[in-house]
């Protein structure tokens, strides 16, 4: 599967809110206590804000029109105990939201490098590190910005609105009627507005991209641009690029100068209406002053939820895109872990290759075509041939990084399919050319976290290689600590310690894929002294390119297109003209 | 340049003299906005006043009218102002970002090794945000709340001085309040991104080393270790947010102790009859719009620190003078010879010498090979030619006159350097190639026929004729994807489509397998007009100039014949046994 690009126009998404809500259904459903909580707050939040415009009406009329010193006392008391509770259930929905918001990116997060970190290897192949990494990091922070504040801030303001208008047709149904007859002419204006807002952000947002592309570029490439005199043009071009965004971004301003004081209209249209025509009621007696205030205050709030409304609604949109990208990333097929197959302790190291064929992709070209070949236990096999002959590929399907598409692979005769991948690479090993350090020291690097490797383990490793010499004639020691990649050691200390990662495990059997490039001399005899003590006893596979690993190999075998051309101990194959032409042009 | 001093010494002025008119059209409007807005709850005082004493129903007719004129107007300035204001900090903002650009496009390379292209990037986009958002938004939100103060306070004390001062005795602390706040934000922020980048880098990690982690089974492991810095990174954001969430009550808490507050100290006055009931309804009002103007200087405060703190960076580089100044008069037309007399260079960064003691000449026409080890300092010296860095110690002399007496423009016209790492634009073939041509000729055709001749220079006609879009094929992330031995034959192209007396080539023909690098190098230098100073790592490539220069550790080992360059450097020598050994391995 590969991933989509970045979606920058982020307009158009397969899925609806709908989707989005099953999607987030079992994350809800494990902290339902927490959401049943938040209900009853935004539910008391809404009916408490109702209450205060009620008090003042009640406070106006009774106390002061009625003259009554005692309620004015209670009044007030209550008024500083609502709003007190008030304050109190406002910040614990908030904290509430933030708590689950939190909670459930960190759980979408880590199910989906479970998810991922099981796939098959072609879909790292496929896919740049940069764009996974994004998915994984990126797309749940804005998968539960969508949730919180989308969402939530929908669900909330909407219970706020149908608080006001229930409190309003309480007070009169005739009035509350009258008085919001502007609003669904103002609503669409502003829904327009939003509309025609969101389409400048998008625009603006390319242009931004496009300008962070430009910039890249000259950056990188300065001393090119410098080189070749073409300084004013960059200039030229860059403010080419500053007009456009500058008219973008007056754009967006004059758009956003129209959406504050057409909902003051609103606002003001309402006010006005519920003041002149509930005025004009109490004038004639209809309504008490109580109720008149009551109406005033509480038509004033109702310009806000609906402002909130449409702006999330607006945001909405466009993260709906990225909760859809993960959707399709959690439906990728995973590799095929059969739980139910037999645990193998160990293997004895018979390998047998029967007609296997395999290519990476359907349309692309066979990389391995009907290979066959059988190594028994505690041999050693030299592959040799030229770059793209398959010698790598063949040491991945070995460890099942690939599904093969013809053939069969079996190991101690039992084939490949039946074998738990976890085990297999347990007891298999890979030495590759560039190893992947992870940031952390020198024996974390080694170790891997594997509870089984005692320090015993890795003395005798360390001994067989005369590592500890090395580090220390170095200045160093194991507690080094190597950078990202390992950015911070040779080629040949990357290798040395992918060497030790296996020395310390005593796996059954070890595939080497020995380095081509040049390494210094020092690591270089390291390595050579590493090769010959992993190759003891063990079923080993080498992908070789030193004469003298060819040599001490017991069987060899040149690949070329994905074929085996030729086969037989080292000794004899080396003396043929074919082979040695074959080898000269490895490099 | 001293157009910058005034700039940087005080940027808000500066813009606010470069923008009068949207600037004083935008403070103005804001002072009418913020009046209207500060009067319209005295038509509800009106209009109830008039309900409770029974008034006829053409009073509140009238007193409506005047409340929704107002309310039109309100609404009309409000658009004015927030359109000026606009106009003010986005030209600002985009003024930065050029000027900013101007000044970074001619500095040294020196510049760009300390300043990596992502910090630059974030200088250019971030910062200049911020200090927009600074000068824009936050000095505007600080102005807004002043001027509503200084209206406000007025028409409250008009209503009822004693009331004014009791209900408001708590608003001075919200200004502090939100600061303060906003800090702790800023601060609980940040430490979520540093999180937040542990949690990438992880993630990274995991990814780019998938091999290991299946290779040795690390899938539960890693995953547990990534669970931990997932929770530390929720923990973070859910104090963030909760830290956030103070923000609301604060300024709200204020104001509802305003209320309570109010409704005592009323009471007496509305009792007695001195106050009206309306009155006490737009006081009540009053002291809940005071809440936005004191939060606002609190909000304002920050938006404008941060803002001046981006500037700060900003500034930084702007005082940052280029150390190649393009100061030289002379035009350089031809060269005759090129002289290295005494040269020092090193970089800011490492205290040890790259070159030293650097002397040698090359004449019009000949063609040098340069050789050394990797950190030989070979391409710092080539480098050195261009003016690309600074010189520390010595001279270059272009026939016999300094190099930095000639401008960088004629400089850079007559010698052309063609760097190691093949750099090309995302732009098309025919762009890329043709980039250095300041005048191009007017007959499309000629222009035409002078990019194949190029190409086919490099041997690269056929391979662009096959693209799918040939010369007009982008390159680059969204284009075509080309191979690094034709990327290095394009961006040779390049340089020679601009016909230069004098190349320099690095390696440039490293990807490119030897078969075909022999063919184009035999048949560039049998060129006589042209004047060539060669790096490349295969002997048999270079052989075929006349004469080399030997570098060891930034010096000079040996310079001369190449016969008795083999007899007497000992560098050469083991090259010659390495890359013999090499070839038949």
């Amino acid at each position: 599967m590969k991933l989509d690009q970045e979606n920058q126009s982020g307009t158009s998404s397969i899925m609806g809110y709908g989707d989005l809500l099953k999607f987030m259904k079992p994350y809800l459903k494990r902290h339902w206590g927490a959401v049943a909580v938040l209900v009853v707050l935004v539910l008391g939040l809404a009916a408490l804000s109702r209450a205060i415009p009620f008090l003042i009406g009640m406070v106006a009329e009774r106390g002061f029109q009625n003259k009554d010193v005692a309620f004015l006392a209670t009044a007030a008391l209550i008024y500083l105990g609502i709003e007190i509770t008030r304050t109190l259930f406002e910040f614990s929905q908030f904290s509430l939201f933030s708590f689950l918001g939190n909670r459930i990116i960190h759980e979408v997060r880590v199910d989906l490098v479970k998810h991922v970190q099981k796939m098959p290897l072609e879909f790292f192949n496929q896919n740049s590190t940069g764009r996974i990494v994004t998915r994984l990091t990126n797309d749940p922070n804005t998968l539960a910005e969508l949730f919180t504040d989308g969402v939530v801030t929908a669900f909330v303001q909407t219970v706020i609105l149908a608080s006001i208008l229930i409190s309003l047709l309480f007070i009169s149904v005739k009035l509350t009627l009258l008085s919001l007859l502007l609003v669904p002419l103002f609503t669409y204006l502003a829904y327009w507005l939003t509309e025609k807002i969101k389409l400048i952000l998008v625009d603006q947002k390319k242009k931004l991209a496009e300008i962070n592309g430009f910039l890249a570029e000259n950056f990188n490439g300065m001393k090119i641009v410098q080189i070749l005199n073409q300084q004013k043009k960059s200039i030229h071009q860059m403010k080419n690029l500053s007009n456009d965004y500058w008219n973008l971004n007056m754009k967006s301003v004059k758009a956003y100068a129209l959406m504050q004081p057409s909902m003051n209209l609103l606002n003001a249209s309402v006010v006005i209406s519920a003041l002149y025509l509930a005025g004009g009621a109490a004038i004639r007696g209809e309504i008490a002053l109580a109720a008149l205030i009551a109406f005033v205050l509480n038509s004033q709030d109702i310009i806000h939820p609906i402002r909130e409304i449409l702006e999330k609604y607006q945001q909405f949109q466009n993260s709906l895109t990225s909760a859809d990208r993960l959707k399709t990333l959690f439906s990728h097929p995973q590799e095929n872990f059969d739980e139910t197959l037999a645990v193998e302790s160990k293997f004895k190291g018979k390998i047998e290759f029967k007609d296997v064929t395999f290519r990476y992709q359907k349309h692309l070209p066979k990389v391995l075509e009907d290979v066959s070949l059988t190594v028994q236990p505690g041999q050693s096999l030299a592959l040799t041939g030229r770059t793209g002959s398959g010698k790598t590929t063949f040491a991945s399907l070995l460890l099942r990084l690939y599904e093969i598409n013809e053939g069969e692979i079996l190991i101690d005769g039992k084939n490949l399919l039946q074998i738990s991948p976890l085990d297999l690479r347990r007891r298999f090993a890979l030495i590759q050319q560039d190893p992947y350090l992870f940031k952390g020291s020198l024996k974390e690097n080694i170790v891997l976290g594997d509870p089984t490797i005692t320090d015993h383990h890795l003395n005798h490793a360390f001994q067989l290689v005369g590592f500890k010499d090395y580090l220390s004639r170095t200045g160093r020691d194991l507690d080094f600590k190597v950078l990202e990649k390992g950015s911070n050691l040779s080629l040949g200390e990357r290798q040395l310690i992918a060497f030790l990662r296996v020395l310390s495990r005593d796996p059954d059997v070890v595939i080497l894929d020995e380095a081509t490039a040049n390494v210094d001399s020092e690591t270089e005899s390291l390595i050579q002294k590493a090769t010959l003590e992993i190759m003891k006893n063990k079923t080993c596979i080498i992908i070789a390119h030193r004469l003298s690993t060819i040599e001490n190999c017991d069987h060899m075998i040149v690949l070329s297109r994905g074929k085996i051309i030729k086969q037989g101990p080292p000794r004899e194959l080396l003396k043929q003209s074919e082979v040695k032409q074959e080898l000269e042009t490895v490099h | 340049m001293a157009g910058h001093k005034s700039l940087t010494q005080k940027p808000f002025l500066f813009y606010v003299l470069h923008n009068k008119r949207p600037f004083v059209l935008g403070i103005s409007l804001l002072i009418v906005t913020n009046f209207l807005d500060s009067i319209w709850p005295l038509f509800i005082k009106m209009g109830i006043d008039q309900i409770e004493k029974v008034a006829p129903l053409s009073e509140l007719t009238k007193t409506c009218v005047m409340f929704a004129a107002v309310m039109i107007m309100l609404s009309l300035f409000r658009y004015g102002w927030r359109r000026q204001w606009g106009e003010f900090h986005t030209t600002a903002g985009e003024h930065l970002r050029l000027t900013l650009f101007d000044h970074m496009v001619y500095m040294s390379s020196r510049f760009f090794q300390k300043n990596p292209p992502g910090e630059l990037m974030s200088l250019m986009t971030n910062d200049i945000q911020s200090f927009r958002q600074g000068i824009g938004p936050g000095f505007l939100i600080l102005a807004d709340g002043i001027i509503y103060t200084i209206i406000v306070i007025p028409i409250m004390l008009s209503l009822n001085p004693e009331w004014t001062w009791k209900s408001l005795i708590l608003l001075p602390f919200v200004p502090l309040l939100i600061w303060y706040v906003m800090n702790k934000i800023e601060k609980n922020y940040t430490k979520q991104q540093e999180i937040y980048a542990d949690l990438t880098q992880f993630t990274e990690e995991q990814i780019s080393g998938i091999r290991v982690v299946k290779g040795f089974g690390l899938e539960t492991l890693r995953l547990k270790l990534y669970e931990t810095v997932s929770k530390r990174l929720e923990a973070q954001s859910f104090k963030t947010s909760v830290i956030d969430a103070i923000f609301m009550p604060v300024m709200q808490l204020s104001a509802t102790f305003g209320g309570v507050i109010l409704l005592y100290v009323a009471q007496d006055d509305v009792l007695s009859g001195t106050a009206t009931v309306g009155t006490f309804i737009a006081f009540h009002k009053y002291v809940q719009k005071m809440v936005w103007p004191m939060t606002a200087l609190g909000l304002g405060l920050s938006y404008w620190q941060k803002g001046m703190a981006s500037f700060g960076r900003v500034k930084e580089i702007l005082k940052t003078q280029t150390d190649t100044p393009d100061s030289g008069t002379l035009e350089l037309k031809s060269i005759e010879s090129i002289e290295f007399r005494d040269v020092y260079f090193k970089y800011e960064t490492a205290p040890n010498w790259i070159l030293q003691n650097i002397n040698f000449k090359i004449n019009s026409g000949e063609k040098w090979a340069l050789l050394g080890p990797i950190g030989s300092g070979k391409s710092t010296l080539i480098h050195l030619i261009l003016r690309l860095y600074p010189l520390d110690r010595g001279q270059i002399l272009i026939n016999g006159i300094p190099h930095s007496n000639y401008t960088l423009d004629s400089l850079r016209k007559t010698i052309q350097l063609v760097p190691q790492e093949p750099f090309l634009f995302g732009r098309s073939v025919a762009d890329n190639v043709l980039m250095g041509i300041t005048h191009p000729d007017p007959d499309i055709e000629n222009t035409d026929r002078r990019l194949w001749s190029e190409l086919a220079k490099f041997q690269m006609d056929e391979e662009v004729q096959r693209l799918p879009e040939k010369e007009k094929s982008m390159l680059g992330e969204k284009g075509v994807n080309l191979s690094g031995g034709q990327k290095q034959r394009l961006t040779l192209a390049r340089a020679y489509a601009l016909n230069p007396q004098l190349m320099i080539l690095d390696d440039v023909l490293s990807a490119v397998d030897t078969e075909t690098e022999f063919k184009i190098s035999q048949q560039l230098f049998a060129d006589p007009e042209k004047t060539y100073l060669v790096i490349a790592h295969r002997l048999s490539t270079v052989k075929i100039t006349q004469k080399v220069i030997v570098l060891r550790e930034g010096q000079i080992e040996f310079q001369g014949l190449w016969d008795e360059a083999l007899k007497n450097s000992p560098t050469l020598q083991v090259f010659q046994k390495i890359q013999n050994e090499g070839l038949s391995s």
